[in-house]
């Protein structure tokens, strides 16, 4: 792969990175939507820059079904659901935001640490964008720990797939179309099931958050 | 008779038991009868693949030669691997053996269940039960082996709690799968630690690495991993405490097999970790399984006297008996140690012998047992009495069982019990003190168990069927139709009572083939081959004929009971039988003036206070409360204290309750304190693996 194109998917991964960090610091949902549509649209020019320069039909299409699932579908879908939720439109962190940015620097440094040099020898020309996959991953699996709203754990753990599949296609983990697509199905079929239970839980509880859940158990 | 030397037949029985248990639950379903069809579907099945099985052990024999199979697995890192060797067909015989007559005896017995519960359900955990013994036994492969175990394990389970209306059942089976689960934890244990040592799941690679690999502290670990974990299904004590609940819960052929053949399956297992997958075991080891051997055959035969249920009689008879087999396998593994190979396999034929012995005679005492159970509607032998006028035939074989279980020449338990004596006779000649004590105290214990066996079982048999009855107690059910002639209860009987002599007289032929059978798993040809000449071993029993003058003593037997019989004959040819009333004392005679089962077995319990930690609580009541002259109701209640329990399982279960509660503090109810748990251990083994 040349520098220039490493330089475009590093970009890609900043812009991806960093609507994950930003999920961190924003407090109402609506924001964090619009940050898992923009992480989205990442993850999806990678595939498709990857598939369209590799001469790949197949990962196109799935860059594709992944735009219009991720990022044209996924905000209209949620965009209702808290329309239906008016009352938990906003959700807190557990950490204050000092704090938080101290974790998510403690993460990124620990990916950029040598306990994972091991795996440059992967892709020795781009350890930077390899750490700071394993930074994104690190920082979506934070955001289900110390948001305490059930619509924010929700996009944390969409955050995750979308890190995680970020992280397969850098190094050119590949599956056969047919899966690819019933993978994205299933993500479609997961969002609307935790929908189903998020409003579920809001009729039976009255709120969305993990902490009023708590006291319930006690 | 060549079909019973294929693998085929083996696979024929497999699939007769799988068979069997599937049309059982299909016979209940869809024939109306209350289950009575799924009642002989079941047991009639399982006696045909048992008698198939037999004859398959006995083609093996014949065949002097073992056969293997294997067959791929969905399942990832199993693979259905049988090894069918001299041992393993030994016990496959005696499995096959005890399970038809078993079954057999079950068609009749389990009439009373008719309409109460759901038979189809009984015959498909029966077979179930009866294939996890017979996978247990031919399983080649560990994990192969667990599944087996557990099969044999979950399959008994249902069976204890069956009966389920009694809530006694319920308990006992809990307390079971309790105990049977703590002895796989440990079982698996010992399985990964020779995976650890052989790199290999797989038995004939045990056999053929050894233990090398392991540091002699893990070796020590997987002794007592192997002796905790079979130890706890034998009945070792203080595993033992399932025992006593578990077997008298069961229907009584089935207590038969959990007794007679299913604790063996750990008796196996203990032979194959040490004899034949790891070959070579320290000296030490053997001590240890000799002292806990003469503990639990002492301390089980104790506990058995002061039992009135009679199951529960029988079932810590069981654990006496597990300690007479111990005997016999420790002082091997003692022999093994000193290089002693003809006495190693001497003593190994004496607990193999016993162990043959022991499932023929337990068999026959819990079936005959449970006749007196279902006549009389109660375990309690307080309540029994004369019942030889009721069940002539069961009272028969309960006599026949009573004294081989208590070494009488010329039954089998004689001529087993004889053996380990004289094997551990021959421990007692080595230089080392401590190993000379252990011997001494072996042979102290076996010789307190002998006589306290039969003591047991003068009670058991005088209480049960001897004096009168007491009908005051037996109202329940009706004891006054004399016992019939059945093919479908006597004739197991009758076979077992006849097994029990024929291997006493015959033992000498006995042991000449157990000799084969050991020497040829030890001097034979190892993993490599299936072939195992047990008959060119048969041999070496005349080596044995200066400690062990068998042909001589049988012969001394006959003619010391011909000698005796003649003489009481004619002395008391002139003697008349009069029938007249017993003197007593002018008062009205009456079935409370006998002697009780307490009564019988106190003067040996205060003997043994030490002990059997005996409670005594005594409560009165007065006619007139203020002076106290006038008792109205007066009652005393015996019991044991129970150290085990008291003081072995209450204080884990306290200590596991405390470090639980400890422990339930990480659970909060919070679910991002639960993603926190997942993200510091995915951190932690991602610094772990990336080192």
């Amino acid at each position: 792969m040349s520098e220039n194109l490493l330089g475009i998917f590093f970009l890609l991964d900043i812009v991806a990175f960093l609507a994950a960090v930003f999920m961190h610091l924003v407090k109402r949902s609506r924001s964090l939507v619009r940050l898992y549509a923009l992480q989205s649209f990442a993850v999806s020019m990678t595939f498709f820059l990857l598939g369209f320069l590799g001469d790949d039909r197949s990962l196109m299409i799935v860059a594709s079904i992944l735009f219009f699932v991720k990022v044209l579908v996924a905000p209209v879908f949620f965009g209702k659901i808290l329309h239906k939720l008016s009352g938990s439109s906003s959700s807190s962190n557990y950490l204050n935001t000092p704090l938080t940015l101290l974790v998510l620097t403690g993460l990124v440094l620990f990916a950029y640490s040598k306990v994972f040099l091991p795996l440059s020898a992967l892709y020795p020309q781009a350890f930077v964008s390899v750490a700071l996959n394993i930074a994104l991953v690190l920082i979506s699996i934070f955001l289900l720990i110390n948001r305490r709203g059930v619509f924010a754990q929700m996009v944390g753990m969409l955050s995750l797939e979308n890190s995680i599949i970020l992280f397969a296609a850098f190094f050119g983990l590949r599956h056969p179309l047919p899966l690819e697509i019933g993978m994205i199905f299933d993500i479609v079929i997961w969002m609307v099931i935790a929908s189903f239970f998020l409003g579920m839980i809001y009729r039976q509880f009255g709120t969305l958050s993990t902490e009023d859940m708590k006291r319930l158990t006690e | 008779m060549d079909i019973f030397f294929h693998t085929q037949t083996f696979i024929v029985v497999l699939a007769l038991y799988a068979g069997t248990a599937v049309l059982s639950l299909f016979a209940f379903w869809q024939v109306r009868d209350g289950g009575r069809t799924a009642n002989r579907v079941a047991h009639f099945g399982a006696c045909l693949a048992s008698l198939l099985l037999l004859a398959f052990s006995v083609g093996v024999f014949l065949d002097g030669e073992g056969k293997a199979l294997s067959f791929a697995s969905p399942f990832p890192g199993i693979y259905f691997a049988f090894r069918i060797d001299g041992l393993a067909a030994f016990f496959l015989g005696l499995i096959g053996g005890i399970a038809a007559l078993a079954s057999w005896f079950g068609v009749s017995y389990q009439k009373h269940f008719i309409g109460k519960y759901n038979l189809g359900f009984f015959g498909f955990f029966y077979n179930a039960f009866l294939l996890g013994m017979v996978l247990a036994v031919s399983a080649n492969q560990a994990l192969f082996f667990l599944f087996a175990w557990e099969l044999m394990s979950l399959a008994s389970y249902f069976l204890v709690i069956f009966d389920r209306e009694d809530t006694r059942n319920i308990r006992a089976g809990f307390l079971y799968l309790l105990m049977t689960q703590l002895g796989t934890v440990f079982i698996a244990c010992a399985l990964f630690l020779a995976y650890k040592a052989t790199g290999s799941f797989d038995f004939d690679v045990w056999r053929l690495v050894g233990l090398a690999a392991l540091s002699p502290v893990w070796q020590g670990v997987l002794f007592g991993s192997v002796l905790i974990g079979f130890g706890t299904k034998a009945g070792i004590i203080p595993l033992h405490i399932w025992l006593p609940e578990a077997h008298p819960a069961a229907p009584s052929h089935v207590s038969a097999l959990m007794s007679g053949v299913m604790i063996k399956t750990a008796i196996f297992m203990i032979i194959r970790f040490f004899f034949d997958f790891f070959p070579g075991a320290p000296l030490e080891w053997g001590l240890v399984i000799l002292i806990l051997g003469a503990i639990s055959s002492l301390l089980g035969v104790l506990y058995a006297l002061s039992e009135h249920d009679i199951k529960r009689l029988l079932a810590y008879h069981s654990v006496e008996n597990i300690g007479i087999i111990l005997l016999g396998v420790g002082a091997a593994l003692v022999f093994a140690g000193y290089g002693l190979q003809d006495f190693f396999v001497f003593a190994l034929v004496a607990a193999l012998f016993h162990t043959a012995n022991h499932a023929i005679f337990k068999s026959l005492l819990f079936m005959t047992s449970g006749v007196v159970v279902g006549v009389t509607g109660t375990r309690n032998m307080e309540a029994y009495g004369g019942l030889i006028r009721v069940l002539p035939y069961s009272a028969f074989f309960f006599l026949i069982g009573s004294m081989a279980i208590s070494a009488f020449p010329p039954f089998n338990g004689f001529a087993s019990e004889w053996l380990v004596f004289q094997s551990l006779f021959v421990g007692v000649a080595a230089s080392s003190l401590v190993v000379k004590m252990t011997f001494l105290a072996s042979i102290a214990s076996l010789s307190f168990t002998g006589g306290l066996a039969m003591a047991c079982f003068a009670k058991a048999f005088g209480i049960t069927f001897l004096g009168r009855r007491r009908e005051s107690v037996s109202v329940e059910h009706n004891t006054s139709k004399k016992e019939k002639m059945s093919w479908l209860v006597h004739l197991p009987m009758g076979v077992l009572a006849i097994l029990t002599l024929a291997l006493g007289i015959g033992a000498p032929f006995v042991v000449s083939f157990l000799v084969g059978i050991v020497a040829s798993l030890v001097f034979g040809t190892g993993g490599e081959t299936l072939v195992f000449p047990y008959l060119q071993f048969m041999g070496m029993s005349e080596n044995f004929s200066s400690i062990l003058p068998v042909h001589g003593t049988a012969v001394a037997l006959v003619v010391f009971v011909a000698v005796i019989g003649a003489s009481v004959g004619w002395l008391t040819r002139k003697r008349k039988v009069t029938l007249a009333p017993t003197w007593d004392c002018g008062m009205p005679l009456s079935p409370k003036m006998q002697i009780t089962a307490t009564s019988f077995s106190r003067s040996l319990v205060i003997i043994f206070r030490g002990i059997l930690r005996p409670t005594k609580q005594s409560d009165v009541e007065y006619r007139d409360a203020e002076t106290r002259y006038f008792t109205s109701v007066q009652s005393v209640k015996t019991d044991f204290f129970d150290v085990y329990r008291n003081y072995v399982f209450h204080p884990i279960a306290q200590a596991i309750g405390y470090f639980s509660d400890r422990v339930k503090k990480i659970q909060s109810g919070n679910v991002n304190v639960y993603m926190l748990y997942v993200f510091i251990t995915l951190i932690v083994l991602l610094i772990l693996t990336m080192q």
